[in-house]
Parts: structure tokens; C-alpha cells; sequence
């Protein structure tokens, strides 16, 4: 039996947060729930209904996501997105963290230079053009490549990385030089080990970010065996939406299906992102104990 | 003077061969700074020129008034102050309301007991992030429309009974709160990791302190993270003149430009007709100046009263 | 400059002799019927050696030339397919349609079709969309051909910036195009630039029913209900909308969106000739350009929308409502007049009503001042949309390219174009190419637009000329088809304005100004038609800001454009 406890300002908080976090959970997840029930109905009674959805409009139907498997780019553009999520990953984390741990290295003359030379380039660059010339100048045209180096490193995640850095303790750093440690060896064995959630968000935030590209894709590319998921995914959207308004156009299913297109794209291309969250959340639920590793 | 030079010279040399290996790090990123930002930032010129693709960038003739037509074309444009106020006050708002939002659910979460609630609490609601602008918008006009539930509840506080769309004083608060909604359990990520940087021991010690819970959230994880805090508030303040044209684009109309119409919108409304990449790319260099000059000053403030900066 | 253009005479001159001698030539060379009229200069090194350099004086080359283009025009006709096996490039914006079941447009039926009947290997540059084919611009580094769809500063300054290799000097070898072009006056204006340089392969659009595909639409079963005719003047309409509402219970009788009331309604003139007022948006009288919506008559066209709207005939939402909502609101009963198209609203609305053999649509044409007259406007696109295969000045094969691209204007050409391959995609009945139960009915369950994505390129564009019979075909409802001819009885074509851009150096200054002005006009056209604003302040307030806003110069601007168009 438990006891009855005191009514402390404390709990009355602690009902009220969970209170709130009920409604939060209902008004975020009622798009996510529309989306996924509408794509199932029927695309007639669909279109005639007004207002919120509660149920999926009967008779459920798959028809929106067989004509998105039909496209064959579909599975060529999640390959496509794979291959740069994941080598983009790989030198997007390699860079970002030598370049943060460089900024938060106490000492080097140049430091301030390069910092500024980072940071400029946050507000000022040379624009399409010139980017485009120079990825043609590189033989990077027409390559998935194109889609993984120019954004090789973006600077607000290289100064969020270096915060994260910066919130361990500078005698850690101190002490490992002095037992003979280059800064390769500290980076490795001390700043990632500690910063394991950082390193997390920076996975999530490369990670989505690689998974919703298309614009660099879009100029860069000239071959729609190599275009990424999301490429794909707008010109169906477009297919869909220009035969749904196109001028001149008879009757036409796909005009019907073009809502139900739309809901199932995005379910079929957030799912798999969505599943990358709960690998690593886990880094985002417990502390780290500092003095743990310190001893 | 060439004492002085040389000394300097030698100290540069002291100093590369005493980090050579922290130089050896940061060499790969200076590399990709160097050639995929650097090499291709000869492109700002565009805006001072009448920009021919047969001449190229820098062949091109430059614009008359020493180069800043397109900088006057802008700021003489009948709707410049207009679209340069509701930029501003929509950037704001959205920095007043939308930036603490996020840390504040971090805090509540992490107040949570339960660890499978506050899982599940926190994968929901940053999901609407991964829902297209469009899907996004069009809900937005649907709750927002005269038969709409927002509008239904409003009008019980006196809110009028047609579409809030309509109405010029409504766009302001639906763009923000709307923002929130779609961001804030994306956004309160880099917080939740934050807090995870917090070293247990102190809570510990605050506890044996006798500090209750109100205590420990204000002496040991609000200094915890406000570290990030500071690092995200610069970076969206650097942002403060880019209001993308996406979402706006999906929500107004002309019945309300004169709240909703901002610098992007007006952009690219003129670029549907004729695109001009002198003017568009003038536009851009405006905004990124003012950018620069905001984070700077506040940069400067930061490391002064709190330590945090940038660089 | 002066070089340039003698080095263009003398090239000009050497291709007529070249002709002119591979034309006699043929007549000895006795092989295969297919090469007779194959004629490329590559073919005859002799040719150009053999022009005496005296000729390049200007009246050796007139003789010459007038010689050449009789011989090449008339008698000439392209063989395909082409002799020589020759490699071509053109880049093109991705077509989703083309995509969704093909690499490429190259490599889909119609494209092996096209590609075999001129023996020409032809490969495409998928660009995913504007952005890129502008970037390809600036790049400077052109494939052979290129789908183009306009430029920033018009045709002249992309041939001035070398994206545009005129055809003046290879008509010869686009006999068929020649053709077409001398049939109307008006296709040989619209592909000509102001210097009298013939920009690419247009598409065209050979018939007035092509041209319109959006109108007003109404409910036809709520009609003959009540016994109405369809409404043709404004009190015809304000009469059908209060029927609607009083017996029919519709609550937002009028529902159209914030976009098809300005951009199709007031911009085409669906509303405004019983006004005065030809439309909104740029139109001609007579080689006078107006903008409409500066015009004094536009007040009137305000006054009526804000009578509908103050009556609540006007959806009140119509600045927000969106399609959807429309559509459902139709099918609900809910509204019984729209602005719309065939395919998305009639089409689609009609489909999902199937079941219901009440609910029938109809279009009606734009408001007239009395029963019977006929509308200045209706929805109405140029014959030529501005819309051209170009061939590049770097292209490796110029004459080849211009010979592979004169394809779509032969015979058989046309009818690979709109209706695709006989005996598959299409047959032959009672003398009409008729799209097979594979366009029309596909078994694989691809839509029609899907399975003309193809066969054909009379869905989308491209070099050719797009037959009445594609429309028919595609839109065949019987409401649609009734709604169509409603919707095409007009006098547009006196008014409207051809396609043209204002001068290369004004193009910056007009931009600007009409950046401004558009954004007025819009924001102003609502605020009167909700009554924010009175009508009252129409000319103190309106017009006034219109005139210091300088509409008069952007109007000067068109009217320059305009008479270089005319003088062509």
C-alpha cells in the first residue's frame, strides 16, 4: 500500500505537466493521423468531404500507394538517397567534429582567423551560379557526389558540435596532454565518448537533412536513374498536381488521386526517418556522469 | 618594423609547429571551405552587375550608379518599407515566441517521471516537423476557415466568424503559433541532449544542499544548458532577416499582404514574372549584411556578460 | 560586329551553292529512293570550294539564295529517314509523365518512333526542372538542341547571349516548318524575333479549340430544375445565383478561388465585356496596347463583384477557399458556380459523381452586355505559347538537327506527334486517327494522360502542330465538349495580345514596375470587392496611385513591343 502523500506545489505541477503533455501529444499527432487515414479512403468521398477527419472515408482503398510503387524511381531514388545519406554521413560527422574541436582548442594563433572564415560563410556566398561552375569545373556534374561535398560541412551544426564540445570540462583536454596525447587521440578517446548526444543530434540533423534534399540534386543532376527520393517525389507531386489542374485535360483518375498521392508520398518517404529516432533517443535519456570517466 | 615583422613570423612558426597536429586536423575543412564556398564567392559581384550568362559573371557590364541599380531598385520599390516591416515583425514574434518555446517542453520533459511517457510524448510531437509545408498550410487554412475549429473557438472571445486568413491582424499570430506547432518538439532536441550534458553528481550535490526541485532547475540545469541556449538564440538571430517564402506563399493572400507580404515573397512574385539574378541576388546580399552586422553585435554582447560567443 | 555579319553572308552563301549543287547531284546519284533529298553540306566537300569568292557581293548572294530557297523550299522536300547516322542532344525540364514509366523521353515508344523514322540516335539531358536549364544558360556549355520556354530579356538577347542559333540560314532544310509558317501570318510574327531571326520549332496549336480550357462552369442539372437558361449577361447571372440560393439552398451559390478570379475571371475578360472592359491584364485595340485594370470600366466590373458579394451570392471566403473545397461544395450542392477547367474541375467532378445521373455541369461563356452579343474575351492562350525546340549555336550538326526537328511538321510526323504509332496507340476510323483502347482504356491501368505521356507528345508540347482531334479525344464528356465551344465563342483573338516581350533593355525597368503595380492591382481588387475599401475612392485613390506608380510607362513599353510585333 502506498502511502497518501502531501498535496506539494511539486505534484500539483507534475499533473499539470502531464496534463499539457497529453494535449501536445493530441495536437501533434492529429496531422500525422490525418495523413495516414486519408491516404486509405476513398478518393471520391475524399474529395467531397469538408472539414476534420476522424475515420478513414469508406471504402478504404490502397490505389494511391500502388500507383506510387508502380514508379520505378521510387526504389532507384531510395537507393540513391541511401548511398548519400550514408557517405554523406560519414564525412559530415569526420569534418564537422575536426573542425569543432579545433575551434575549441585553447591556444592556436590562427584559431580566430578560421573561426571567422567558418562563420562569413554563413551569411554570404557566391550563390547558384558560381557554385554550379565550380561543381562542373570538379567533374562533380551528373555524380551523387554533387549531392554529399558541397554541403560536406554546414557551419551551424560545426558551431553546435563545437558548444557541445565546449561544455566538457577543459582540464579533461589538459590532463590528456599532458599524459602525451596528440589531439587526434583526444578527439577520439575523450570529446566523442562525452559527447555522445551532440553527436546524436548531429546524426539527426545531417541525417534529415540529407533525407529531405532535393534542390542541389535538382540543378546538379541531368539523369533521373540518379535522382534521390525526394526528387522523385516531386515530380510525382507535380505529375499529380499538373494533371489534377493541367489545362485542357480530360477526366483523369490520377487528377482524383492527386490528395491521396500526396498523403501516401509522405507517408512512405518519412517512415523510414521517422524509425532512425528511436536508435537515438536513447542518447537523449540519460545523463552522461563526467567523474565517471574522469576517474 | 621588420623586427617586428620577422618576430611575428617566428611566433606564427612557434605557434604552427606547436599545434601542427591540431592544424593537421582542421586542414580537411579548411580545404572544403576553401573550395566549395570560397572559390565560387566571386558570385556576389552579380548583384552589382547587369549579369549576361554569355558573358559570364565577370565580363558582364557592371549596373549603373556605380554598380547599385539593383540595390536602388530595391529600396525605391513603392512596397520596400512595407515588406521590410513585416519581415521584421514576423521574425521577431516568431524569435519572442517561437525560440523559448522548445527549451521550455526540454525542461518540462526532462521533468517527466515516467521514461516511456516522455518517450513517446517526445517522438510525437516532433513529427509534424517531418510533414511537408504544404500538407502543413492547407491544414492550417483548414482549422483557420469559417467552418474551422479555431475560428469556432475564437469566436466565442469575440473573434470573427470568417476564415482568420482574411484578416490581416490574425496573420502575425497563425504564422507564429503555427511555426511552434510544426517545430517545437524537433526543436527541443539539441535541448533534451543538453540536458543530458549536465553532470548528475551536481544534482546530487544540490539535493544534499536541501535544494528542492524548483532549485535544482534554476542553480544546476538552467547554467547547464544555457551554454546551447545562447549558441541557438545567435544562430537564429543571424537569421532574423530570412523569412523563407514557402509557407508564406502557401497562407496569404492579397487580401492581407499588407501584414503578410515580406521581402522573399515580394522576391520571388517578381522573379515569377521576368527572373532577374542581379536583383534577386542584390536582395540577398541586404538581407545577409544586416544578418552579419546583428550576429556580430550580439556576439560581442554574449562574450562579454556571458562568456558563450560563436567564435 | 560588322565581321560577324559578313562572315554570316558568306556562310549563308556557301550553304545555298552547297544546296544547290547536292539538289542536281541527287538526280545522278540513282540509289536508294531514301536519299534523294538528303542534303547536307558534309555530304558535298566539293561544294563549297566550288563557290567562287566573287559571289560573296550582296546581289550574287541574292540571286543565289532566292535560287536556293526555291530549289530547297519548293522542290526539295527532307527524305527520312536521314542517310547519315548522326548523334544528337537536347536538353529538356523532366516530365513527370514521361518519367513515370520511361528512362526518358528518348526512350519511350514515341521517342524510338521519332528517332527511327529520321534515323537520328537521340539522347537526352534530363534536367529535373527551370532552375537548372537556367543554370545551363549560364554555364555557357549548350548540348545540340534545347526545349525552350522563353529567357530572361526575350529571344533576341538569348540569341545575342549565343543560346540561340537563328534558322535563317537552315530553312532549307525545314522545308515542312517553311510551310506551316508561310500558312499564317501569325506563326511566322510569333517565331520571328524584331530582327527578323526565326527562333526554333514552335508548338503550335492548330486549332481555335485548342486554345481555351478554362470558363466559367455551372451546375446544369440545378438549371433545367428551374427551368433557366444559361445565363449570358450579368442580371442573367445575378437572377441564376439567387435561384440557386432561394431554391436550390445554396449557401455560397458563386464559390471560386482567390487565383482563377483574378488570374482566369478578370485576366481573361470572363466578367467584364457587358462592362466595356476587353479583360484585366494587357490587351489591344486596334495596335493600342491597354492594361485593363487601369482602365475607368474597371470600376463598373468592381461594383458588380461587390454587389454579389455583399449579397452573399459570393463565397465570402473566396480570398482562401481552395479547390477542393470548391469542388466538394459543388458536388454537396452547396455552390453552383465556379470558374474552372475541363480536367481538374469538370472532369474530375463529373468522375466522382458518376453514380449520381442527376448531377450534371456545364460551361457558359463570358458575360456579354445583351443576350447574343459575342464576349471580347474568353479564356484564350496564344496558337504559339512561346514554346520552341532550339537548336544551339554549338550544336555539332546543325543541318541534321533542323532536319530531325522538321520531322513533327511532315505528314507523317504530325500524326506520330499527336496521335502516336498506327495500329498501336492509334487507327484509322472513318478517316480520323482514333486513339486505341491502349490511349484510351490502358490495360496496364495507366491514365490517358499517362499513356499519351508515350505515345504522343499532343498532351504537352513540342515541335509540331497540335491537332483538334487530340482535345476531342481527351476531353469527349459530352459537358466538356459543350462547355469547350461555350467557352471558345469569342472575338479574343482581335484583342488579344501576341506573344511578345518588351525590348531586351527595358526588360529590368519593366519588371520593376509591374513588381509594383501587380502587387496593387491584386491587393486593391479585393479590398473593393469586399467592400474594405469604397468604391468612392476608385479614381482619387486607385488611379492616382496607379499613374504614380507609372502604369503609363509599362504600358509605353508594351506598345513599343507591340509595333515591333506588327512591323515584322
Amino acid at each position: 500500500m502506498q502511502n497518501k502523500k502531501k498535496i506539494t506545489p511539486y505534484r500539483v505541477f507534475s499533473v499539470f505537466n502531464v496534463i499539457f503533455m497529453l494535449l501536445l501529444i493530441l495536437v501533434t499527432a492529429y496531422p500525422v493521423y490525418y495523413i495516414v487515414i486519408a491516404s486509405f479512403s476513398d478518393p471520391g468521398a475524399l474529395s467531397r468531404h469538408v472539414g476534420l477527419l476522424w475515420m478513414p472515408m469508406k471504402p478504404y482503398t490502397l490505389s494511391a500507394y500502388e500507383m506510387v510503387f508502380r514508379n520505378p524511381r521510387i526504389i532507384t531514388g531510395l537507393l540513391n538517397t541511401l548511398f548519400v545519406l550514408g557517405t554523406g554521413l560519414l564525412i559530415n560527422l569526420t569534418l564537422t567534429m575536426l573542425g569543432a574541436f579545433f575551434l575549441t582548442i585553447k591556444g592556436p594563433m590562427l584559431k580566430n582567423a578560421i573561426a571567422l572564415m567558418i562563420i562569413f560563410t554563413m551569411y554570404f556566398s557566391g550563390g547558384m551560379i558560381p557554385g554550379y561552375l565550380n561543381i562542373r569545373d570538379l567533374k562533380l556534374l551528373d555524380t551523387l557526389w554533387a549531392l554529399v561535398l558541397p554541403g560536406a560541412v554546414s557551419t551551424a551544426n560545426l558551431i553546435i558540435m563545437k558548444s557541445g564540445f565546449q561544455s566538457i570540462p577543459d582540464s579533461l583536454i589538459e590532463s590528456a596532454r599532458l599524459d602525451g596525447g596528440s589531439y587526434l587521440q583526444i578527439l577520439l578517446r575523450v570529446m566523442i565518448p562525452l559527447s555522445k548526444a551532440t553527436i546524436a543530434v548531429m546524426v539527426l540533423y545531417y541525417g534529415v537533412g540529407h533525407w529531405n534534399a532535393w534542390f542541389n540534386a535538382s540543378i546538379y543532376l541531368r539523369d533521373s536513374d540518379k535522382f534521390p527520393l525526394q526528387l522523385v517525389v516531386r515530380n510525382i507531386l507535380k505529375l499529380a498536381g499538373s494533371s489534377a489542374m493541367a489545362s485542357g485535360a480530360g477526366m483523369d483518375e490520377m487528377a482524383q488521386m492527386a490528395e491521396l498521392i500526396k498523403y501516401a508520398l509522405i507517408v512512405v518517404t518519412t517512415t523510414p526517418i521517422l524509425v532512425l529516432y528511436p536508435f537515438l533517443q536513447k542518447y537523449f535519456v540519460k545523463g552522461v556522469m563526467v567523474g565517471a570517466i574522469k576517474g | 618594423m621588420k623586427n617586428k615583422k620577422k618576430s611575428g613570423l617566428r611566433r606564427l612558426g612557434n605557434d604552427l609547429r606547436k599545434y601542427s597536429d591540431a592544424y593537421m586536423m582542421v586542414i580537411p575543412v579548411v580545404i572544403f571551405y576553401l573550395l566549395f564556398c570560397y572559390k565560387p564567392m566571386y558570385g556576389i559581384l552579380i548583384a552589382f552587375k547587369d549579369y549576361s550568362p554569355a558573358a559570364g559573371i565577370w565580363d558582364s557590364d557592371w549596373t549603373s550608379s556605380y554598380g547599385f541599380q539593383h540595390f536602388i531598385d530595391f529600396f525605391q520599390s513603392y512596397y520596400f518599407t512595407r515588406i521590410l516591416k513585416n519581415t521584421l515583425v514576423i521574425s521577431i514574434s516568431s524569435i519572442i515566441f517561437g525560440f523559448p518555446a522548445p527549451i521550455l517542453l526540454a525542461l518540462l520533459l526532462n521533468e517527466l517521471k515516467n521514461e516511456k511517457f516522455k518517450r513517446v510524448t517526445q517522438t510525437i510531437s516532433y513529427m509534424p516537423h517531418f510533414i511537408s509545408m504544404v500538407v502543413v498550410c492547407s491544414m492550417v487554412q483548414l482549422f483557420t476557415s469559417n467552418k474551422g475549429f479555431i475560428t469556432y473557438l475564437l469566436s466565442f472571445l469575440g473573434g470573427p466568424d470568417c476564415s482568420l486568413l482574411t484578416r490581416p491582424n490574425y496573420f502575425v499570430p497563425i504564422y507564429v503559433l503555427s511555426g511552434i506547432w510544426q517545430g517545437i518538439g524537433w526543436d527541443a532536441i539539441i535541448y533534451l541532449a543538453a540536458l543530458t550534458g549536465i553532470d548528475q553528481e551536481l544534482y546530487e550535490a544540490a539535493r544534499i544542499d536541501g535544494a528542492g526541485r524548483w532549485k535544482q532547475t534554476l542553480h544546476v540545469t538552467l547554467p547547464g544548458i544555457s551554454g546551447t541556449v545562447i549558441i541557438m538564440l545567435l544562430l537564429r538571430l543571424g537569421n532574423v532577416m530570412n523569412v523563407g517564402f514557402e509557407k508564406i506563399i502557401l497562407l496569404y493572400n492579397e487580401g492581407i499582404y499588407e501584414t503578410a507580404d515580406v521581402i522573399s515573397t515580394f522576391v520571388y512574385r517578381k522573379g515569377l514574372q521576368d527572373f532577374q539574378w542581379g536583383y534577386s541576388a542584390a536582395v540577398g546580399i541586404f538581407n545577409s549584411v544586416i544578418n552579419f552586422v546583428v550576429v556580430m553585435v550580439f556576439n560581442k554582447i554574449s562574450r562579454k556578460v556571458s562568456d558563450v560567443s560563436l567564435w | 560586329m560588322k565581321k560577324l555579319y559578313q562572315w554570316k553572308k558568306v556562310t549563308a552563301c556557301i550553304m545555298a551553292a552547297a544546296v544547290t549543287l547536292s539538289v542536281c547531284a541527287c538526280g545522278n546519284q540513282n540509289g536508294d529512293k531514301d536519299d534523294a533529298g538528303k542534303t547536307t553540306s558534309q555530304e558535298n566537300p566539293e561544294a563549297s570550294k566550288e563557290t567562287p569568292a566573287e559571289e560573296t557581293s550582296s546581289e550574287a548572294e541574292k540571286s543565289e539564295e532566292s535560287q536556293a530557297e526555291s530549289e530547297a523550299g519548293g522542290a526539295a522536300e527532307v527524305t527520312y529517314p536521314l542517310k547519315e547516322k548522326v548523334h544528337l542532344t537536347l536538353a529538356m525540364v523532366d516530365e513527370a509523365a514521361v518519367t513515370a514509366n520511361a528512362k526518358n523521353l528518348a526512350e519511350t515508344p514515341f521517342g524510338k518512333a521519332w528517332q527511327e523514322a529520321t534515323g537520328v540516335e537521340l539522347e537526352i539531358m534530363q534536367l529535373a526542372d527551370g532552375d537548372a536549364l537556367n543554370l545551363l544558360y549560364a554555364s555557357g556549355e549548350l548540348p545540340d538542341m534545347i526545349a525552350y520556354s522563353g529567357y530572361t530579356g526575350g529571344a533576341e538577347k538569348a540569341i545575342k547571349d549565343k543560346i540561340i542559333q537563328p534558322l535563317n540560314d537552315y530553312m532549307q532544310y525545314a522545308p515542312d516548318l517553311q510551310a506551316v509558317l508561310d500558312s499564317n501570318d501569325l506563326y511566322k510574327k510569333s517565331s520571328t524575333t524584331k530582327d527578323g531571326d526565326i527562333i526554333g520549332f514552335p508548338f503550335i496549336r492548330g486549332d481555335d479549340y485548342l486554345l481555351s480550357s478554362a470558363g466559367l462552369i455551372i451546375r446544369q442539372d440545378w438549371l433545367d430544375d428551374l427551368n433557366l437558361e444559361l445565363p449570358q449577361t450579368p442580371d442573367d447571372l445575378y437572377e441564376v445565383l439567387k435561384a440557386f440560393k432561394e431554391e436550390k439552398g445554396a449557401k455560397v451559390p458563386f464559390s471560386v478561388g482567390n487565383w482563377w478570379l483574378k488570374s482566369i475571371a478578370l485576366e481573361h475578360g470572363l466578367l467584364t465585356s457587358p462592362f466595356g472592359l476587353v479583360k484585366g491584364n494587357f490587351y489591344q485595340v486596334d495596335g493600342k496596347v491597354h492594361y485593363g485594370y487601369a482602365e475607368e470600366a474597371y470600376k463598373d466590373v468592381l461594383a458588380f463583384l461587390n454587389k454579389l458579394y455583399a449579397e452573399g451570392l459570393l463565397d465570402p471566403n473566396f480570398q482562401t477557399v481552395d479547390d477542393n473545397t470548391i469542388r466538394a461544395n459543388i458536388m454537396n450542392g452547396e455552390t453552383g458556380v465556379t470558374v474552372g477547367n475541363t480536367g481538374g474541375y469538370m472532369g474530375n467532378m463529373l468522375q466522382t459523381m458518376e453514380e449520381d445521373p442527376t448531377f450534371n455541369l456545364n460551361g457558359f461563356g463570358p458575360l456579354v452586355a445583351k443576350a447574343g452579343d459575342v464576349p471580347m474575351s474568353t479564356h484564350y492562350d496564344n496558337a504559339l505559347p512561346g514554346k520552341y525546340i532550339i537548336v544551339t549555336p554549338s550544336c555539332s550538326n546543325k543541318e541534321a538537327a533542323v532536319q530531325f526537328l522538321n520531322y513533327g511538321y511532315t505528314k507523317e510526323g504530325s500524326l506520330l506527334f499527336n496521335y502516336g504509332i498506327e495500329g498501336e496507340s492509334y487507327t484509322i476510323v472513318d478517316g480520323e486517327p482514333t486513339y486505341t483502347d491502349l490511349i484510351m482504356h490502358n490495360p496496364d491501368g495507366l491514365t490517358k494522360q499517362l499513356a499519351l505521356a508515350q505515345y504522343t507528345r499532343a498532351w504537352q508540347d513540342g515541335p509540331f502542330v497540335q491537332e483538334k482531334g487530340y482535345q476531342l479525344q481527351y476531353a469527349d464528356l459530352p459537358s466538356q465538349k459543350s462547355a469547350l465551344s461555350n467557352w471558345t465563342r469569342s472575338d479574343a483573338a482581335k484583342y488579344n495580345m501576341p506573344p511578345v516581350t518588351v525590348a531586351e533593355e527595358d526588360a529590368s525597368e519593366y519588371s520593376k514596375l509591374m513588381g509594383d503595380i501587380g502587387t496593387y492591382v491584386s491587393e486593391m481588387t479585393i479590398q473593393y470587392i469586399t467592400g474594405l475599401e469604397p468604391l468612392d475612392t476608385f479614381e482619387s485613390k486607385y488611379l492616382e496611385t496607379l499613374k504614380s506608380m507609372n502604369v503609363e510607362r509599362a504600358i509605353e513599353m508594351r506598345q513599343e513591343a507591340l509595333d515591333d510585333f506588327n512591323a515584322r
